[in-house]
């Protein structure tokens, strides 16, 4: 019992948060009903709708091998690459290769390129705005996205951007999102 | 410029006819003035508001009003100004420095804006929301770390050694 209650404490909190961002940014927060439809013109309540869908395996074909391939030797050039011009040109190379047809993982190499882009690109001043631009239409609200970590992870870095950037609703619409995506692999594993 | 009246002109009643009178008369009636006495116009009261029109328009006055009748006169018209609100009685300062106050007040509240706009963007709100959102950040960041599975490179390349043994397991096993 003394080791399941912190246990759950710790499964929870993200989920606490999670409310209490909900009620911050829907303005819960605010006691002047009045104060809080004006508020509505210049706070954006953040948007955290979430499709996902199962990811699929698919065919193993040479195409979707030599582009699997292809985006880890892309990783591993840019662990090796010097400066952050020479990481990003590289990652940014590997996101603009041709994605075969028939693979549905791809998607999910895509993300996980996009995010460290961003991450990448983040590093530099004002490289936060352009790497939302890159990720935020990949990891659109009206989009149905693969349920996977990479996902998540996609997520949280566009999360972090937007802090970055001072766009809080997208910040926590996004947080929220990848908390979600978490939530429903950690029940797929644990069926 | 307008042709002045004639009582415009001298200032006094004296060369007005009996028409220009009464059409005066009249005109003061309908005003609801009260310098009327049995049809006759208030002489002194018409020369004194005369004499501060004609002021305005050029004429000279002859013979000019003393300093006591042109502060009557003043008073005269003071007293048929309806007194202004409250919220715009300036104590009795000079035009001058009352428009140099409100220019200066124009200025501190345009120099004033951004600072306004910031402090009313940082809205205690925004601060708490600034904080969730970090705070969530933190917990998600978190969650990823804890959730099993791999990323970047390692994941492209065990996606590519599935491949790769699917393929070749789906090429070897029709020999």
């Amino acid at each position: 019992m003394t080791r399941v209650v912190p246990r759950l404490r710790a499964i929870m909190k993200p989920f606490v948060r999670f409310v209490t961002c909900t009620v911050l940014f829907t303005g819960g927060l605010g006691c002047d009903p009045d104060a809080a439809a004006d508020d509505g013109s210049e706070r954006e309540a953040p948007d955290t709708r979430l499709q996902t869908r199962m990811l699929a395996a698919g065919a193993p074909t040479p195409v979707a091998l030599a582009y699997a391939r292809t985006v880890a030797r892309a990783h591993r050039e840019a662990d090796r690459a010097v400066g952050l011009e020479a990481r990003a040109a590289i990652l940014r190379a590997a996101l603009a290769e041709p994605v075969p047809g028939d693979m549905p993982e791809a998607e999910v190499l895509r993300l996980e390129l996009a995010a460290r882009l961003g991450e990448t690109m983040a590093e530099r001043p004002e490289g936060a705005a352009a790497a939302v631009e890159l990720l935020a239409p990949m990891l659109h609200p009206a989009r149905v996205l693969p349920r996977d970590r990479a996902t998540a992870r996609a997520l949280v870095t566009l999360g972090d951007l937007a802090v970055a950037t001072g766009d809080d609703a997208l910040a926590v619409g996004s947080y929220m999102r990848a908390i979600r995506v978490m939530s429903s692999l950690r029940q797929e594993l644990v069926r | 410029m307008t042709e002045l009246s004639p009582l415009l002109r001298t200032g006094t009643l004296g060369e007005l006819s009996a028409a220009e009178r009464e059409r005066i008369a009249a005109e003061l009636r309908a005003l609801g003035e009260d310098g009327f006495i049995d049809g006759e116009v208030d002489e002194g009261a018409v020369v004194e508001v005369a004499a501060l029109i004609g002021s305005v328009h050029g004429p000279a006055i002859d013979p000019p009003l003393s300093e006591i009748e042109q502060r009557r006169a003043w008073r005269r018209v003071a007293t048929r100004v309806p007194a202004p609100p409250a919220s715009m009685r300036g104590g009795g300062s000079p035009p001058r420095v009352g428009l140099a106050a409100v220019g200066f007040a124009a200025a501190v509240m345009l120099a004033l804006i951004p600072t306004l706009r910031e402090r009313g963007h940082d809205r205690p709100g925004d601060a708490a929301g600034r904080a969730a959102a970090t705070s969530l950040g933190a917990d998600a960041r978190r969650a990823l770390e804890a959730l099993p599975g791999e990323s970047d490179g390692a994941r492209a390349q065990a996606l590519a050694d599935a491949y790769a043994a699917r393929l070749h397991g789906a090429q070897e096993r029709p020999q």
